[in-house]
């Protein structure tokens, strides 16, 4: 027995299994559910050892697997986090057949987490580029459905994830020669302008971010947001990977630096596009860009010192972007078929119809904006004030806020069209029960980390550790 | 070795191969010239690679070619890949292709000087292929084209690559990449033709 055979195999052979039972939809997600809940259980609870018991026989346990000369290791160290993939994909998958995405979505998506998890367990860590390479792949069914032709935004996300693959293996490659036989400025900086474009391109870094607005306004919204949670966390770890990897990079001031612009570049580019979108999903793509800027500008804070503690705000930023992307894409699948598009003019007078989908999703636009009281605040409060303490212009900081109140005057203008309409048009609750309940859940979970952030930072603040563990 | 000698015709025949899947409207003529390109990709990474661990570049290659070419058999006529390019295109990315060829022998030179583990021939032909790739990805948004510059570029890439990582598994991957790009490509074309199922 070993640990890959459990949550990366056996994950995949599942994936499979539902891939032939695809038209059953509820019934995969329903057991999706119960198989990710499983291996989120059994990452808690088996216990780490050698040797595992399963009633009268000794099963020897191994938490390597070894394939080609190459290993794929989940360690005991890795549990936690495994505890969180698993138990997020559970969440995702429950909620499947409320939002009604394309029938492929839970078994390609089952597929991807796994790929995902073998991607933060490949040594070398290098690799693990090429395996989130194969992930994308997979997910270009569930975003383009059969019975429908690609769309551009498809088309501009394959080919960007796949032209940014060569960049990190090369880099990767010239950083190692690098540290092995320290050489010309030169060759450093052809290595590293690689890796950059290489991870631009990843993580749609302005002027690559086209693709997520453009993907976001295409597919449907639950399955383009799962993509949006799960891609830029594995690549991020990638990231971190390459920075703990080589620590002249990491110790390098302009490291830190480059971090950071760029993360202020993405937010203030994505908040200016924001400002002036109409279309909710293509809102959603600009605030995911967004909140990955923050990201980025955390890991940059915590390339430059007192890394414990922006490593931690990067780790926890990702529980309120999870459930903001949940509630939002859920509230926007809530609204498909109802209403003609998801302009601002097609929702004009919509709350008075559905007030619990309107509140989810303003709630979600004002959370990952950074609005006081809500869960994304405390985490930005910290990255804006390590950034105005970490460079001698407090301008740049300022930027970043300028930014973030770009995606709220985005959430303004959306409130502003759903409530507008005639005073005759009664108040009432048409959402479906189920649907209501989840997004009552979820807006309760986005008030209550912002409202009591005490309650909830030191746990998240700990998912540093254990993803920690993740970071090859 | 016999396959050494063929690696300057390799580099010729990758700058052909190329520009005729930038300018061919006929699939057949670009899945032949993906297959060929695929064999110069086989005799390039064999100057450093064993030829059994080659083959599996051109076996990859082959099978994304018959992929492809499976799909575009199976799809209703009139699809707008087969519209022929007029002259003036032609002409255009002819003269694109041979300045993107410019620039890959300029800068393939320029490689060897960062990366000496690779061989003058391979940095020829994988700079080749990747700015003719992306030239042609600049140049299109149909599926077909599309990948046909994305298996362009990543057969370039896997050129020089080659020369730096020989790893069983990374070649295992980097195959899986380019038949998953295929069946993707595939997918992506007899899409619209599918029942739907959403």
């Amino acid at each position: 027995m070993n640990s890959a055979y459990i949550w990366i195999i056996f994950p995949l052979l599942v994936s499979v299994i539902f891939l032939l039972l695809q038209s059953r939809k509820t019934l995969v997600a329903i057991l999706a559910t119960i198989v990710t809940a499983g291996l989120a259980l059994l990452a808690a609870w088996l216990p780490v050892q050698e040797q595992i018991f399963v009633w009268r026989w000794v099963v020897p346990f191994s938490d390597t697997f070894v394939v080609f000369g190459r290993r794929f290791v989940l360690s005991a160290a890795d549990r936690p986090s495994l505890i969180v993939i698993y138990l997020t994909a559970a969440l995702w998958f429950g909620a499947a057949p409320i939002a009604r995405p394309n029938k492929l979505f839970v078994p390609v998506g089952l597929a991807m987490v796994a790929l995902l998890t073998a991607a933060i367990a490949v040594e070398p860590f290098l690799f693990a580029a090429v395996i989130i390479e194969i992930a994308v792949l997979i997910s270009i069914p569930f975003l383009s459905p059969p019975g429908s032709p690609t769309g551009s935004g498809v088309l501009r996300y394959l080919s960007f994830q796949t032209i940014g693959m060569p960049f990190i293996l090369i880099s990767g490659f010239m950083l190692t020669g690098f540290e092995v036989g320290p050489g010309a400025q030169e060759f450093v900086a052809i290595a590293t302008a690689s890796l950059l474009i290489g991870f631009a391109l990843l993580l749609a870094v302005f002027p690559f971010h086209t693709w997520i607005p453009m993907l976001a306004f295409e597919s449907h919204p639950y399955s383009t947001a799962f993509v949006f949670l799960v891609l830029p966390v594995a690549v991020s770890l990638l990231g971190i990977g390459f920075l703990d990897r080589f620590v002249w990079l990491k110790e390098s001031p302009n490291t830190s630096l480059l971090l950071q612009f760029v993360g202020v570049l993405m937010i203030v580019t994505a908040g200016i596009w924001a400002a002036v979108e109409r279309h909710l999903a293509r809102l959603m793509g600009f605030a995911l860009i967004l909140d990955i800027g923050f990201s980025m500008i955390a890991i940059g804070l915590a390339s430059s010192g007192r890394s414990e503690l922006y490593r931690g705000l990067f780790f926890a930023g990702l529980v309120p972007r999870g459930l903001c992307l949940g509630v939002w894409a859920l509230a926007l699948s809530g609204l498909k078929g109802k209403v003609e598009g998801l302009d601002l003019k097609d929702i004009k007078g919509l709350s008075r119809e559905y007030p619990i989908i309107t509140i989810s999703i303003v709630l979600a636009i004002f959370c990952l904006a950074g609005m006081p009281l809500l869960a994304s605040f405390p985490i930005r409060l910290g990255v804006i004030e390590g950034l105005s303490m970490s460079t001698s212009q407090v301008s740049v900081s300022v930027w970043a806020v300028i930014g973030s109140l770009g995606l709220l005057v985005g959430g303004m203008r959306v409130l502003a069209s759903m409530v507008m309409g005639s005073d005759e048009a009664h108040w009432q609750v048409n959402e479906p029960r189920l649907l209501a309940i989840f997004l009552v859940f979820g807006v309760i979970g986005l008030l209550l980390m912002g409202l009591v952030p005490n309650l909830f930072l030191q746990s998240f603040l700990n998912l540093s550790v254990s993803f920690g563990q993740l970071v090859p | 070795m016999f396959l050494d000698s063929l690696a300057f015709p390799a580099v010729i025949l990758v700058f052909l191969t190329g520009s005729i899947l930038l300018i061919s409207w006929d699939w057949r003529i670009s899945i032949f010239s993906l297959s060929l390109q695929y064999i110069c990709v086989f005799v390039l990474v064999s100057l450093k690679w064993p030829m059994e661990l080659a083959s599996v570049k051109v076996i990859a290659g082959w099978m994304a070619g018959a992929v492809l070419g499976l799909a575009l058999i199976n799809i209703p006529r009139g699809d707008s890949y087969q519209t022929p390019l007029r002259i003036t295109d032609i002409g255009f990315r002819i003269l694109s292709a041979i300045l993107a060829g410019m620039f890959a022998f300029t800068a393939g030179a320029k490689f060897i000087n960062w990366l000496p583990e690779i061989e003058i021939q391979q940095a020829y032909g994988g700079m080749i292929l990747i700015a003719l790739g992306l030239l042609h990805l600049g140049l299109t948004s149909h599926p077909f084209r599309v990948i046909l510059g994305l298996l362009t570029v990543l057969s370039g890439f896997e050129i020089l690559y080659a020369a730096v990582e020989s790893s069983i598994l990374i070649t295992g991957l980097l195959a899986t990449v380019t038949l998953g790009l295929a069946v993707v490509g595939a997918y992506m074309l007899t899409s619209p033709t599918l029942e739907e199922t959403s």
